[in-house]
């Protein structure tokens, strides 16, 4: 009896965990994904919609796994997809695996000393040296779209 | 018949207390353990090192035989699971438990390496429920039975220590401990 009752734990076990894909958070709705450069170059169609993205995980919040940042469909593009904390907590060692995302697209808009510290942040990461007086703080730059993610399927 | 209702409550909380011992320890060591998440990641340990490297790629590094040679240069091995590009000077590769970062021009490389901290990492896993599907039906039964086991404790004894007397004091301290935090925090 003992030993029946063991082997049916171990199945359900089994088959409660047997996952080749990690999912977390809100089951996915979409079947298609749209591309990172749709939406950033297109923001005002897509804002305040939810939609699906794919790529590549590039970088995880190291302290509660509460943003990821994706690569795009175009080079050096990027999006990140922040949640509310606890809700979705992305592993770190998620880093460098597909997966699809949804969330609701949404627009945030940068004071002035914000924009000035991500441009500065921009600059040094390739490679040039930033100077505050040389640099002049556009719309563009006090504008960021990211995801704020509902859902997410990472592919192992 | 006259029940012995103390008899079955001492019984009921020794049992229960046998049965939730083990996921009471799991509980107690991720819940200080999450509680200082703004201090440390109680997941993952992470090291970081930079090393510098000679410039192998020319104008080309997305290719995998130049990428192999990066790896090589800084004693790792594939299987390359990605690779990504934020901007024109850096490439970033990714490895199972490695993350490299390559400054093109600068040629210095940072090597983080993430890896689960053995124990905790299953421990949070339950507590924070992870596993979502029958472990959240497994840890409201866990939680009924805490709850049993907090009812049942306040009869264990009668007397002058029991509920009646010394118990009643420390039950009362118990319940105006967090009534005294939400009055100041909230």
């Amino acid at each position: 009896m003992i030993h029946r009752l063991l082997v049916t734990f171990i199945l359900l076990f089994t088959f409660t965990f047997a996952e080749d894909n990690q999912k977390l958070g809100e089951a996915l709705k979409f079947e298609e994904s749209t591309n990172v450069s749709t939406l950033l170059n297109n923001p005002e169609t897509y804002i305040d919609e939810r939609v699906q993205i794919s790529g590549t995980i590039v970088d995880v919040c190291a302290h509660r796994g509460c943003w990821i940042e994706m690569s795009g469909d175009q080079p050096f593009q990027s999006i990140i997809v922040k949640v509310n904390d606890g809700e979705i907590i992305f592993p770190l060692t998620a880093k460098g695996y597909q997966a699809n995302v949804e969330g609701i697209f949404e627009k945030l808009i940068l004071s002035d000393e914000q924009a000035l510290k991500r441009k500065e942040m921009l600059i040094e990461e390739t490679g040039k040296s930033f100077d505050p007086q040389n640099v002049q703080i556009t719309d563009e730059d006090r504008i960021i779209y990211r995801l704020k993610g509902l859902g997410a399927e990472i592919l192992n | 018949m006259k029940i012995n209702w103390r008899k079955w409550n001492n019984i009921l909380h020794r049992d229960l207390g046998y049965i939730a011992f083990g996921l009471t320890l799991i509980y107690a060591i991720s819940g200080v353990a999450v509680n200082h998440v703004a201090d440390w990641n109680p997941n993952y340990k992470v090291e970081n090192r930079s090393e510098n490297i000679e410039n192998v790629w020319g104008e080309n590094p997305i290719d995998e035989i130049i990428m192999l040679d990066i790896l090589s240069q800084v004693n790792l091995v594939g299987p390359i699971k990605s690779s990504f590009m934020p901007n024109q000077n850096t490439l970033k590769l990714f490895l199972d438990e490695q993350t490299l970062t390559i400054n093109l021009s600068s040629q210095m490389v940072d090597i983080e390496e993430v890896k689960e901290r053995p124990i905790l990492y299953e421990m949070n896993f339950l507590h924070l429920n992870h596993p979502k599907k029958i472990w959240t039906y497994m840890a409201d039964l866990y939680a009924i039975t805490l709850a049993l086991l907090a009812t049942t404790g306040l009869f264990v004894l009668k007397g002058k220590k029991g509920i009646k007397g010394r118990g009643a004091w420390l039950t009362l301290a118990g319940i105006i401990l967090p009534l005294l935090f939400l009055y100041f925090y909230l």
